[in-house]
């Protein structure tokens, strides 16, 4: 009887820490074949674990981005009806083989197909809901502004001083009434940034050019401003710093922000309660699309 | 049960001490362990709000873009493994293979790691090397089928349209052929003069390249080319020439304004030689619309492919384009 009882007791112990592991989603009828082929047997459960290793993480965030999506917006006769139009761009496209072409990227039917289109503009959709529901948020965090600079580079045949002094002919040039484009057509080394540009907070710029932007609330003509490294003088034209006037660049911009995206839809997965029950699936989120991953 | 624990109450402390160890332990290891969830029976994947995702409707999602190929990927290496056996031969074939094409794209600064993500995008192969044998495996596979199909596929007009043989050939080299050197229009007059000598004449082609060709990818094998024909990418002089020959013939002197002089020997036009040629071999492959989708359909048929699922063979049809009943 004693034995009995230790025995059951150590039973108890070892069941409790039986299954005790991390989750791991099953499919049903795992070990059904469904082709064979020499001595080569295909099993449910062998497709879906190549299948989940290739593309599990891929199909997990599209499926949710879905689900997610079509939480957030809903259809509307605008959106169908912009789908329908980009379908029938592919269908003149692809000089009437859709079905074909449908077949290989793995939808069924059109009607799949033109839902895929409607998800995918709604997603745009909710990028820009997310960015009129939180702009006030949005433009202090980026502090955007259009700008045009005029740059004066050191260089073999300019020393510091003369580079200093060529900016602020340049600078002069501006105040007595002639054009910036002009000015900067004759002085800047870089035509690129004499083009009407939107900065923000985030902008790859000199620290000394972004630190006197940060600053400015209103059009202004900035004096000579001395680069970090001193081997350069800027002369800035702050053109627009009204949110009406930089909205759509600053709009534009932020919609092909990877940083921006991301912070979308991780604020989106938390809202939903996105939550995942397999330790694959967990790991292959947490790799390749961690912002999505809102679980400890 | 009073009385019992009264007796063993010893054995009864020890069994309550691990049980709490136990607990405790079990407790501890797994407060961090990610939970399932199951629902109407089944393994949920993930959820979103209310939405369960199960793993058997995640199989659904991933069946419809990458489950199809993997699929007929998994079909195409069944088919191929059952058909053709790896023999030592072919297993340095392959071997070779891929050392020859990796050594090539090491030298234009792309490693092994390259290749395979190169196969994988392409072809779904998970290696390089998987593609290449299976590549060459396949080809065996076709070759073999064309050789016991030959009357139906290796016809007159087939080779009266793409005139098959194998070839040898001799290069002098030249800068500037154009405007040869003194040296260099020596060492092809000594060429020429070889050719008709008694030692290097050209009835013996084998030793006379051996010894005067400037190639040196091909000279050490008596100037062997092996197999071409009219697709063959080959200077536009050197395959007019060739294409030209019948067996056993040598061509007059041909020159290219790159390269310089050429002497090329036709070895063969019978069959026999280039049959398990991977250059003829795909030309019959492209000669015949759909041949290597066919022959991989009736060679599955052979080894009796089955497939419980209606949808799944009707899908490998589809991807090879054939028809018939199957199993």
């Amino acid at each position: 009887m004693k034995k009995i009882i230790v025995l059951l007791v150590s039973l108890l112990c070892l069941s409790m820490l039986a299954g005790c592991g991390d989750a791991s989603a099953k499919i049903t009828n795992p070990k059904e074949v469904i082709m064979t082929v020499g001595d080569l047997k295909v099993t449910r459960e062998e497709m879906y674990s190549d299948m989940m290793l290739t593309d599990g993480g891929t199909a997990v965030n599209r499926v949710a981005t879905s689900l997610i999506v079509n939480a957030e917006i809903e259809n509307t006769d605008e959106i169908v009806n912009k789908a329908k139009e980009e379908l029938e761009t592919y269908r003149a496209q692809l000089d009437g083989d859709l079905e074909t072409a449908l077949s290989s990227l793995g939808y069924a039917t059109e009607e799949e197909f033109l839902n895929a289109i409607i998800d995918s503009i709604k997603a745009e959709t909710l990028l820009t809901k997310y960015f009129n529901d939180n702009k006030d948020e949005l433009y202090t965090k980026y502090a955007p502004l259009l700008a045009k600079i005029i740059v004066v580079n050191t260089t073999g045949e300019l020393d510091k001083d003369g580079a200093k002094a060529k900016a602020n002919e340049a600078l002069e040039a501006i105040k007595s009434g002639k054009s910036f484009d002009e000015v900067a057509e004759e002085y800047t080394s870089n035509k690129g940034l004499a083009a009407e540009t939107l900065y923000t907070r985030e902008s790859s710029l000199d620290t000394n050019v972004l630190q006197y932007l940060l600053t400015v609330n209103e059009p202004t003509l900035s004096g000579v401003i001395e680069n970090k490294n001193a081997t350069g003088y800027y002369v800035i034209q702050v053109t627009a710093t009204n949110k009406a006037q930089v909205e759509d660049k600053f709009k534009a911009s932020l919609l092909n922000n990877t940083d921006f995206n991301n912070n979308v839809y991780h604020s989106l997965f938390e809202k939903h309660n996105f939550t995942i029950y397999d330790i694959e699936t967990y790991n292959n989120i947490k790799n390749n699309f961690p912002h999505i991953l809102v679980q400890d | 049960m009073a009385k019992f624990l009264k007796e063993n109450w010893f054995v009864a402390v020890i069994a309550a001490f691990f049980l709490c160890i136990s607990i405790f332990y079990a407790v501890s290891t797994t407060k961090d362990n990610l939970p399932g969830k199951t629902a109407n029976g089944k393994d949920v994947v993930f959820s979103v709000d209310d939405t369960n995702v199960t793993a058997d409707e995640l199989y659904d999602e991933l069946f419809k873009t990458y489950g199809k190929n993997n699929l007929f990927l998994k079909f195409f290496e069944g088919v191929i493994d059952a058909s053709v056996k790896e023999d030592s031969a072919m297993t340095t074939e392959i071997n070779n293979s891929i050392a020859s094409t990796i050594n090539y794209y090491a030298q234009q600064g792309y490693n092994e790691e390259y290749l395979n993500q190169l196969s994988q995008y392409y072809y779904g192969y998970p290696t390089f090397r998987e593609y290449v044998k299976y590549s060459i495996k396949g080809e065996r596979l076709y070759a073999s089928y064309i050789e016991e199909h030959k009357d139906e596929y290796v016809t007159d007009a087939f080779i009266a349209e793409n005139s098959p043989r194998v070839i040898s050939y001799c290069l002098i080299k030249m800068d500037k052929p154009a405007e040869p050197t003194a040296e260099e229009t020596d060492r092809l007059n000594a060429a020429k003069d070889a050719c008709n000598s008694d030692k290097y004449n050209v009835n013996n082609f084998d030793e006379f390249a051996k010894k005067f060709s400037e190639d040196t990818s091909t000279a050490p094998n008596g100037g062997k080319l092996g197999y071409m024909d009219k697709d063959a990418q080959l200077v536009e002089a050197f395959l007019k020439a060739a294409l030209a020959l019948k067996e056993g013939e040598v061509s007059e002197w041909v020159y290219d304004s790159n390269y310089g002089y050429f002497l090329i020997k036709c070895d063969s036009t019978s069959y026999e030689d280039f049959k398990s040629e991977s250059a003829f071999v795909s030309a019959v492959i492209s000669a015949n619309e759909g041949l290597s989708n066919k022959i991989i359909w009736e060679q599955s048929q052979n080894i009796n492919a089955t497939f419980p699922d209606e949808s799944v063979k009707q899908y490998i049809m589809s991807q090879l384009n054939v028809e018939g009943e199957g199993k």
